[in-house]
């Protein structure tokens, strides 16, 4: 009865889904009444204590994540729309949000005992980080082209300044002006694209540049090509990788891990979102066009190219690191090749797995720049030298980092295992079912030997710190009980989810649309005006 | 009157100039104008699409487009008044070369 014409909404019903909107809008209001909050009330704190406001920017992430939580079944039920199409609050970008605010919550944690930030002001700071999480959240939530430059363009903007918040430092400024200078030519390229983009579908919606996909034409890859260039740099994906190893060194160690994990994931989601359509993944609202065999195989083959690229780039250059930050900074550049990987054998198990393996990946992540962070507020370094004998100074701190490095090899039992895990079966099962069997393997197999590659960088740091007696030009490294506990709390995480995933790939299968029921998602075509074409079946009731 | 195709090739090559640009200038402040360029091509090839389709979404993409490209240049001129104090140069390749040093 819906499938087809448009239907037009009844008086009482467009208002109900008005009130709808205003209901999914409150936790992004939260956030923004908390950025207000932060900066107001930090100009009438004195320097010493502008530490202070970082409750303020906790309790808006904490408040924010609770009505997040509470809008989850709703979004589950039907999505919401918003601003004529322009944002679709549907389990997919609801999770990201939640992912984005939780890691910011850790991220600000950390920033309060940071040494690297200790003295300045901090109002700005946290104004800034809110910022970023908003402007991340709408990134994923954005159906529009206008809504995606903008958000992504917040989302960079601050992300510079945060780079450089230490701008005493020379490292700062530097990390600044390359992360500035990378990213304007980045999003400029971006925005081209968008450009031509708009002047090829004549409208401003990814639901009709989906449509414009399923016709064949040559500059539509070359589009694709442009717009890539803004979704690699947020990725940190060969070839706009190089600004991730100095900005990750120079910004100081929470904003590296916030970029490491919020910035980056912010990339892949809407990465996601704008590819769904036309790796032919039905993410609830997206009506799946079909791409042209030739069309769909070259974007594949580019995205198996980058995949290829990225992850042994980073693994490569990471076995000769010795910064900790920098090691991480190509360590996440490679786990960037890993979700590229699975995104190259599009189907529906691939997004389940990204989402899967994002979340493993920054429990690793805020873990370990926070155990450096640690370590450097007592040894003053962030070499690697710094971990040798960890062991003996911090027996809790170092298991930790042990367990926290393993999962990031992807060995079990952790939950990077499982990620790994669901990433290649992701591609082995499109691997069968595709007559170019081959294309998906040998990606596989690429994958599996750059697995091993890592290896090598981060059994390195574990060695360091079993088996090797501390360094006696270091001082010991005594961490506070919080800090050991936060730590323990994230291996516990991880391996928690080895021993039982079963939870986060429900949340991931919620999150990525392949347990929405039918007739939710047939309804959601009362406001659409098309109804995804793959669910026309459900729509008899 | 001048086709709106017209608007898209001069976007074409503004665009390449200011990639140009931002790959041969040394000076900071030059290379954010280059990046500055790039942008203004963009939003020129979307005024010229939307004249193409009729539309006003592409101006509206425009008018959105400037305020991202003022921040951009507040956040540039910031870091380049930045870089005159730690390096006393604006020249990247100099900044470069004390880096290695």
């Amino acid at each position: 009865m819906i499938s087809g014409a448009p239907v037009t909404l009844s008086l009482e019903a467009s208002v109900l889904e008005t009130l709808r909107g205003f209901y999914a809008l409150w936790p992004y209001l939260i956030l923004v009444a908390g950025i207000l909050l932060v900066l107001v009330v930090d100009w009438f704190q004195s320097s010493a204590k502008s530490q202070r406001v970082s409750w303020i920017a906790l309790l808006a992430c904490l408040g924010s994540a609770v009505s997040l939580t509470k809008l989850w079944p709703t979004v589950l039920d039907r999505p919401v729309l918003l601003g004529w199409n322009a944002l679709v609050f549907d389990p997919f970008s609801v999770f990201f949000s939640l992912f984005f605010l939780v890691a910011t919550f850790i991220v600000i944690t950390t920033s309060r005992t940071s040494k690297e930030l200790a003295g300045r002001r901090m109002g700005e700071y946290y104004a800034l980080l809110l910022t970023a999480t908003l402007s991340a959240a709408f990134l994923a939530a954005s159906q529009n082209l206008v809504l995606l430059y903008l958000s992504f363009e917040t989302l960079s903007l601050s992300s510079y300044v945060l780079a450089g918040y230490a701008k005493d430092r020379r490292e700062g400024v530097e990390s600044s002006l390359k992360y500035v200078l990378f990213g304007a030519v980045a999003s400029g390229i971006m925005l081209y694209g968008l450009s031509l983009l708009y002047g090829m579908v004549g409208s401003l919606e990814l639901r009709d540049v989906a449509k414009m996909a399923s016709q064949p034409s040559l500059s539509f890859l070359l589009v694709m090509v442009l717009l890539m260039a803004g979704f690699a740099f947020k990725m940190s994906a060969v070839p706009f990788h190089f600004w991730a190893p100095d900005v990750y060194q120079g910004a100081p160690t929470p904003v590296t891990a916030y970029l490491s994990v919020v910035s980056k994931a912010a990339g892949f989601a809407v990465f996601l979102r704008f590819a769904a359509p036309m790796l032919g993944v039905p993410l609830f609202s997206q009506a799946v066009e079909e791409m042209p065999k030739e069309l769909l195989f070259a974007f594949l083959s580019l995205l198996w190219i980058l995949a290829t690229l990225t992850m042994t780039f980073g693994n490569l250059v990471a076995l000769r690191q010795t910064d900790i930050k920098r090691l991480l900074a190509y360590s996440s550049i490679a786990h960037a090749g890993y979700m590229l990987a699975a995104i190259v054998a599009h189907n529906q198990a691939a997004y389940e797995a990204v989402v899967f393996y994002f979340v493993a990946y920054a429990i690793a992540n805020l873990g370990l720049f926070f155990a450096a962070q640690v370590i450097h507020a007592d040894k003053g370094t962030f070499d690697i030298a710094g971990f040798r004998g960890l062991v003996h100074d911090s027996p809790v701190l170092a298991a930790s980092i042990a367990v926290l490095l393993w999962s990031l090899i992807g060995l079990p039992p952790s939950a990077g295992f499982m990620g790994k895990f669901f990433l290649f079966v992701a591609l082995v099962k499109q691997g069968i079912a595709s007559s170019i069997a081959s294309f998906y393997y040998v990606l596989v197999l690429i994958a599996l030997a750059n697995s091993v590659i890592s290896l090598y960088y981060y059994i390195g740091i574990i060695r360091q710190m079993a088996f090797y007696e501390p360094s006696t030009m270091l001082p010991v490294c005594r961490p506070t009980f919080t800090a050991r506990f936060g730590l323990a709390t994230a291996a516990a995480l991880i391996v928690a989810i080895q021993l039982y995933w079963q939870p986060l790939t429900d949340l991931s299968r919620a999150a990525t649309g392949s347990k929405t029921p039918v007739r939710a998602v047939a309804s959601y075509g009362l406001v659409n005006s098309t109804p995804p074409r793959n669910l026309a079946v459900g729509d008899q009731q | 009157m001048v086709p709106a195709e017209h608007a898209l090739i001069v976007a074409t090559i503004l665009f390449c100039l200011g990639a140009i640009g931002v790959l041969v200038r040394r000076n900071f402040l030059f290379v954010l104008m280059a990046i500055e360029i790039m942008l203004n091509a963009a939003g020129l090839a979307f005024v010229a699409a939307s004249g193409i389709h009729g539309q006003p979404d592409g101006q509206i993409f425009f008018l959105f487009i400037l305020p991202v490209a003022a921040a951009e240049v507040a956040i540039g001129l910031a870091l380049g008044v930045l870089l005159r104090l730690r390096y006393g140069t604006l020249d990247l390749w100099q900044i470069a070369q004390t880096r290695e040093d």
